[in-house]
């Protein structure tokens, strides 16, 4: 431990390196927030240095509220299963950004779909996999119910 | 005054080397205690995931370099677990201050290893960063020279030849930087927050429906009752948006005004309280580094030395 003061001169130099480099790092997410968001990076790529982004989306009067989704899968006989997620073996965070990626379009989003579906539901003959909103809304009292409609629907490819 | 003479006085004047101790007592306990309440079998559940949601984190890969070369591996779960007991082992040596610096560093590269291992499968938080950045400042600062079992071996050794100085009164130029590093890295995380909120969505953030919006979300999904009923006063969250911004925006002041922490600090405390029981977001790392702040050597001499009137006993006691 005392060999901090023994070469005080090298210590002040390592010290003032790290500060720097994580004092800087972290401030760089001010100026560069909006052109990582933009790139849609913003999120754990450069953890611990992190852009604090959480809640920082407006909301307004009227948005349906993103509890989390709901799923329903579609056979190729027509029926209609509701896939809980507890169903799915994920913990809650990673059931609701899986299902946030796949709700945006997200490639690998689709793969994990498909993994989960062999996994979980290997007896079903699912073509179609729905999502549908959590029937909240948003007014100045308060959350009030409202009609849970599929939002965004996606092909299941084969998984047998 | 230079740069270099500016520098040099802000981060390397003296300090006290009890008030880091207690940082470090503080920060391990509390990082000992979330590895506990985490437990080993959290990475089991983390092994049963589908592999197409594992995308190892630069920093994970960093670490995992030296080992598997640039592939992307998987670490199996029994190194996980071994990793978790050293981790864990390492905590409690650097809280004991037991060989402190060399623990630290093991504990702060263990924590970092199992964080961004959990971090790798497209789900992350926020509260812990700071832990990770601060257990590595901790690891290069002299936080175990008092109030630690290296302090007891140190004075054995040194029974002889050595000085007797009061805890309170010991005092070095490398005491002071790990804690102001720690207060900037604060400051900066506050104002990340609030431009992320000006980035995103300007001054709208504050029109009261978002934290509505999020007291509803939170609150139906962790069942918080306090949450739901916040969301029924538009006006009330309405204000509460302001202050949270005004709070984030100025909060920086504290490094350049100290005498603002007796108003930053209570307010920021009840501010992560208030999130908690409403939100369910826990944030026990950013409040307990609240304690960065705090001068502890002063708090201590002040109640040591405060005197108290007592009842002026009629009749001696006899024993």
């Amino acid at each position: 431990m005392y060999i901090f003061s023994k070469y005080s001169k090298i210590y002040r130099v390592v010290v003032t390196v790290f500060v720097l480099t994580i004092l800087g790092a972290q401030a760089s997410t001010l100026i560069f927030a909006q052109l990582i968001n933009q790139q849609g990076t913003t999120g754990v790529r450069f953890w611990p240095i992190l852009v604090y982004d959480m809640y920082a989306k407006a909301r307004h009067e009227g948005d349906i509220i993103d509890v989390n989704f709901l799923l329903e899968g579609v056979t190729d006989t027509g029926r209609v299963v509701p896939i809980p997620k507890e169903s799915l073996g994920l913990g809650f965070w990673h059931y609701v950004k899986w299902s946030r990626n796949l709700v945006s379009g997200n490639e690998k989003a689709i793969v994990t779909m498909t993994e989960l579906l062999r996994d979980h539901y290997p007896e079903h003959h699912f073509v179609e996999l729905r999502v549908k909103n959590y029937p909240l809304k948003l007014t100045s009292k308060g959350a009030v119910p409202t009609e849970s409609v599929v939002i965004y629907k996606v092909a299941v490819p084969e998984y047998k | 005054m230079n740069i270099v003479g500016g520098w040099r006085k802000f981060w390397f004047s003296d300090g006290s080397y009890f008030d880091l101790a207690i940082v470090r007592i503080m920060a391990v306990g509390l990082q000992c205690y979330v590895l506990l309440l985490a437990g080993p079998g959290a990475y089991d559940s983390l092994a049963s995931l589908p592999s197409s949601l594992y995308h190892p984190i630069p920093i994970l890969r960093v670490l995992m370099f030296p080992f598997v070369g640039a592939d992307i591996v998987r670490p199996d779960t029994a190194l996980l677990v071994q990793c978790y007991w050293i981790t864990l082992l390492a905590g409690f040596a650097g809280l004991a201050g037991f060989a402190t610096n060399l623990s630290l560093l093991v504990f702060a590269v263990g924590n970092i290893f199992l964080q961004s291992y959990s971090y790798s499968f497209q789900d992350y938080h926020h509260p812990d960063a700071i832990m990770m950045v601060a257990l590595c400042a901790l690891a290069l600062a002299p936080c175990g020279r008092v109030l630690s079992m290296d302090s007891i071996l140190n004075a054995q050794r040194h029974r002889a030849n050595g000085v007797t100085v009061s805890l309170l009164d010991y005092k070095g130029s490398d005491a002071t930087w790990a804690i102001k590093f720690i207060q900037c890295f604060f400051s900066l995380m506050y104002l990340s927050a609030v431009a992320s909120k000006f980035i995103v969505s300007g001054l709208d953030w504050a029109n009261g429906y978002t934290l509505q919006y999020y007291y509803v979300q939170d609150g139906t999904r962790w069942e918080s009752s306090l949450g739901l009923w916040a969301s029924q006063h538009h006006f009330l969250v309405f204000l509460s948006q302001w202050v949270v911004l005004l709070f984030q925006a100025t909060y920086f002041l504290i490094i350049f005004f100290p005498k603002l922490r007796w108003f930053y600090l209570p307010v920021g405390l009840c501010f992560h309280i208030g999130i908690y029981l409403t939100l369910r977001a826990p944030f026990p790392e950013w409040m307990i580094f609240y304690a960065a702040y705090i001068p502890w050597t002063a708090a201590f001499k002040l109640f040591s030395n405060m005197r108290i009137k007592v009842p002026t006993i009629s009749s001696p006691r006899v024993s």
